[in-house]
């Protein structure tokens, strides 16, 4: 299933990518059982091609079970890849984050999907937010309190609210704490795993609105994640299409949306806007 | 009640400002605390006041004989009566108390403290560590405790220390699976890849993400196993295998008071009602402790 007009780099904004990956794969079930029975395995992803380029948005969009979220976390250093490699800034990637160095660590940053389960509940969000202070830039508690309060400006939530634990808060504000924690790290790539999926659309279009501002006023470059082709249109400067945990098609949103080539980005699209098909 | 009036009321309802999202913390956690488990935490206070200030509530020494006839009736001096060798037995239940906490509280805060930093690691390690881990402690709960009990101390002789270590050890593998049961659903959560991709230690993640989410589990664990511990420490003690003879401890004087039965039953029912109104009141307390932190500790 690799197409003739597959080309990672279609229309990328600049020769110099951020982030290159290179074929890479992954498959779930590998672990042996006790007494070395190999388990079950199923290929998650499968020889994924991508380049992500300073500044630019990438949405990767996919039905659920197309290898979207493993992609996040093997950039994240979270799981480890089966095959593959991931260049960054043009050196190789560690698979594992602990063996990254603290800067590569720092400038990675991943936003989850859900925001109950990726804020410590018995953390107040002062805390949450200033530990990256702490653990990157080494910032005292004053400084790092100092800090804390122009995050939480920056992602237009109270300063009082550093005090408060997540469960005081409404669940498009823990996103907003969630992305202030992230953006705590000052990060180069962003990678937001469905981040508006949990949220009601009203407070989606909020935060995609903050993201954006912010996307414009730092320059960050954004892997983003979506299952909502409308986001993705809307947010992104190029779209890539997976397919059960292959890479159908990657192109620039405008010529994506034009005219898709390949045949699941079609369906895709005819599905995204029935009204459009003439019959 | 004319219809403006109505529209008022309604719109005084409906201007109600918004309830405050629950707040956590002590305040609220005791606000929910039922209310069988406030009366145990005062009686429990109480329990702790008495042998606390036993010296100077006793009327006599607690291991002083004779100081009046053997198996008196309940009396103005005496006013549990006295025990064979004329103690006073009133004294002896109020220092007993002190036996009783003091040991129970140790043994039950060994345990919570190696079973639930046991727990921890296991759940995060998880792999072949917690498998071997667990297999071992499943084969140690395995022996009963009394008999392991008895086995431990009696080779290496009563003493208060013996007992305690000995007990608070006995309870760590189920104190363990308790906790790692509960940790191990934080394990999986996003605030701990969260933590692993900003490139926490295991020690940091295990201490600072999952700790404080298990806290409550552990209180209840603790609370627990004080109960447990009352009842097997009053059982080694009514074996022989308790705090050496002057201590006095309510096990002890429910043995040594068995063979006086038939003269006063005061020796035996004081203690005996003093072991179990404190084991009542300790899981009245839990429970309620349970209770109050719901479902999501």
């Amino acid at each position: 299933m690799r197409p003739a007009f597959y080309s990672p780099n279609a229309g990328a904004p600049a020769p110099l990518p951020l982030l290159t990956l290179e074929g890479v794969s992954a498959r779930y079930g590998q672990t042996r059982g006790l007494l070395g029975r190999p388990g079950a395995s199923a290929d998650v992803l499968r020889q994924v091609s991508l380049s992500l380029h300073p500044g630019e948005t990438l949405a990767l969009v996919g039905e659920s079970g197309s290898g979207k979220s493993t992609l996040a976390r093997i950039v994240a250093g979270l799981q480890p890849a089966s095959g593959g490699r991931i260049c960054y800034r043009g050196g190789e990637l560690p698979a594992d984050a602990h063996k990254r160095s603290a800067d590569l660590r720092r400038e990675i940053q991943i936003i989850f999907q859900n925001p109950d389960s990726s804020l410590n509940r018995r953390h107040r969000i002062g805390r949450t937010i200033g530990r990256p202070l702490e653990l990157f830039f080494g910032l005292s508690a004053r400084e790092r309190e100092k800090r804390v309060i122009d995050l939480l400006h920056a992602v237009r939530l109270p300063e009082d609210y550093a005090w408060r634990y997540p469960e005081e808060v409404s669940g498009g504000e823990r996103q907003r704490v969630a992305l202030a924690r992230a953006l705590a790290a000052q990060p180069r790539l962003l990678l937001c795993d469905e981040i508006v999926s949990a949220l009601d659309v009203s407070v989606q279009a909020s935060v995609l609105a903050l993201l954006g501002t912010i996307k414009a006023q730092t320059g960050l470059s954004l892997l983003f994640i979506t299952h909502d082709l409308a986001v993705a249109r809307w947010f992104a400067d190029r779209i890539a299409v997976l397919y059960r945990g292959e890479l159908c098609e990657v192109a620039p949103v405008e010529e994506l949306f034009a005219a898709p080539r390949h045949p699941y980005t079609q369906a895709l699209l005819a599905a995204h806007r029935p009204s459009t098909r003439p019959f | 009640m004319s219809d403006s009036k109505i529209f008022a009321e309604w719109i005084a309802a409906a201007s109600v400002p918004p309830a405050r999202p629950r707040r956590s913390g002590t305040r609220a956690f005791l606000a929910r605390l039922p209310r069988a488990a406030r009366v145990a935490a005062l009686v429990l206070l109480v329990y702790a006041l008495v042998s606390a200030l036993a010296p100077w509530l006793a009327p006599f020494s607690p291991a002083e004989i004779f100081v009046g006839a053997p198996f008196e009736p309940p009396s103005a001096t005496h006013f549990l009566g006295t025990d064979a060798l004329g103690r006073d037995v009133f004294s002896r239940v109020l220092y007993g108390g002190r036996t009783a906490l003091l040991m129970a509280g140790g043994a039950a805060l060994l345990t919570t403290a190696v079973g639930g930093a046991l727990g921890l690691v296991l759940s995060y390690c998880g792999g072949l560590a917690d498998e071997i881990g667990m297999r071992f402690l499943e084969v140690l709960a395995s022996i009963p405790s009394v008999i392991l009990a008895l086995l431990v101390v009696g080779a290496l002789g009563p003493s208060i220390a013996v007992v305690v270590v000995t007990v608070g050890l006995l309870a760590v593998p189920s104190s363990t699976r308790v906790v790692r049961a509960a940790a191990l659903a934080f394990v999986a959560e996003d605030f701990v890849l969260a933590a692993r991709a900003r490139g926490e230690g295991r020690l940091a993640i295990a201490l600072r993400e999952i700790l404080p989410n298990v806290a409550g589990t552990l209180l209840v664990e603790f609370s627990i196993r004080t109960g447990w511990a009352v009842i097997l420490i009053g059982a080694l003690a009514f074996l022989g295998f308790g705090a050496p003879p002057p201590t006095p401890d309510w096990g002890a004087m429910i043995n040594e008071g068995r063979g006086g039965l038939d003269a006063s039953i005061w020796p035996v029912v004081a203690p005996a009602a003093a072991i179990a109104a404190l084991v009542l009141t300790v899981n009245l307390l839990t429970d309620g402790i349970a209770r109050a932190l719901g479902p999501a500790r």
